[in-house]
């Protein structure tokens, strides 16, 4: 068991991940730094224990994960934000790159976390179901609808 | 459904690959996030040192709780075996005051350091702190030598076990050691004196000067 209380050492191993988990999640750069920093602040006050190093990217993944979905539920957010600012920025973009951003936040909560973890992470369905806990076959589903809305969204076949 | 079937979209993978790295934080970003953090950090770290480390002082002060309680509880939780050596101890301590008077009058002309009566102090004050044991802890006579009225003189013993009470006694002076050393007593059958002071009797033995 390795306690994790290097916290630079921590944030360099992982700062990336949070912050583009966040990011997908929040659509934006503000949100999804203050999100990032209240997620490492967890682990600062609060120092855990981690098998090694693919523990404590998976737990750091989940707790993001969790934290934006509460930021999403929150009345005044949902009162104050409107629309992510790449939604807003979109409109007047034609490269591609800021296409796919703006599709994939598009993409319904339940699904940008698995498509995150699938598509850039690299994480196999059974691993993101076992970190997610849920039933593999739904994070397959997931995905799959996550491609579809995907396609559909940048002008592709959804079929 | 195996996981080449959700990853089959012809570009995709490169197209997010690419959105995602540009979702990335920015140097600034990074930078400021780690000095919050480390800011933090020594927070938490100055928080904890301030906070009272419970799990050491709740422990420490059970501890002196206990301690001052067994100190304050051990003289009257003394157990029966205890007191009685205490006691054994104490009149162990008073045998050898009354060792004492019986070396004292060691026979002139004999220095009393070669005597036999002074080698074997020791012995005879163990004997001596037998038979007080016996007679109750009775506690040393002050005087010596107790004198008749006819002018016989008789050295003062041990107590006795003897209970020569209601027996025919006579008038006697009894002489100590020191200026203020005598004082009247009671002598029965010359063979027990009684001081004012006790109810004792102690044994008498003629004196020959």
């Amino acid at each position: 068991m390795t306690k994790t209380y290097d916290i630079a050492a921590t944030f360099e191993r992982n700062f990336d991940t949070v912050y583009r988990l966040c990011y997908s999640y929040l659509g934006s750069h503000a949100d999804a730094e203050d999100a990032a920093q209240t997620v490492f602040a967890k682990l600062v006050r609060n120092p855990r224990s981690f098998n090694d190093e693919g523990h404590e990217h998976a737990w750091l993944i989940v707790c993001a994960s969790n934290h934006c979905k509460d930021v999403l539920k929150s009345a005044q957010r949902t009162r104050v934000v409107a629309m992510p600012e790449r939604e807003q920025a979109a409109w007047s973009s034609q490269d591609a790159v800021d296409d796919t951003i703006d599709a994939v936040l598009r993409l319904p909560t339940k699904y940008k976390d698995c498509v995150y973890l699938h598509y850039y992470e690299g994480y196999k369905t059974a691993e993101i179901a076992d970190m997610l806990g849920v039933p593999a076959s739904t994070i397959r589903n997931r995905l799959r609808d996550a491609r579809g809305l995907l396609k559909k969204a940048l002008g592709g076949d959804a079929t | 459904m195996s996981d080449s079937h959700v990853t089959n979209l012809p570009d995709l993978d490169d197209r997010l690959q690419a959105a995602y790295a540009a979702m990335g934080p920015s140097a600034d970003t990074r930078n400021r996030v780690l000095a919050s953090l480390q800011a933090e950090e020594k927070a938490v770290g100055h928080r904890r040192l301030r906070r009272p480390h419970w799990h050491i002082v709740v422990p420490l002060a059970l501890a002196a709780c206990l301690a001052l309680a067994m100190v304050v509880m051990l003289p009257t939780n003394m157990s029966p075996t205890t007191r009685q050596s205490k006691q054994d101890a104490q009149s162990e301590t008073m045998s050898f005051k009354n060792a004492a008077p019986v070396t004292d009058i060691a026979p002139e002309g004999i220095d009393e350091e070669q005597s036999p009566m002074a080698q074997d102090a020791d012995s005879v004050a163990g004997s001596v702190a037998a038979e007080v044991d016996s007679a109750e802890e009775a506690p040393a006579p002050t005087w010596t030598v107790v004198e008749l009225d006819d002018g016989r003189r008789f050295e003062v013993g041990n107590p006795s076990n003897e209970n020569v009470d209601g027996q025919k006694a006579k008038k006697a002076t009894a002489y100590g050691l020191g200026e203020s050393g005598q004082t009247s007593c009671e002598v029965v059958d010359e063979r027990y004196v009684r001081f004012p002071h006790n109810d004792v009797w102690y044994a008498l033995s003629p004196l020959h000067s």
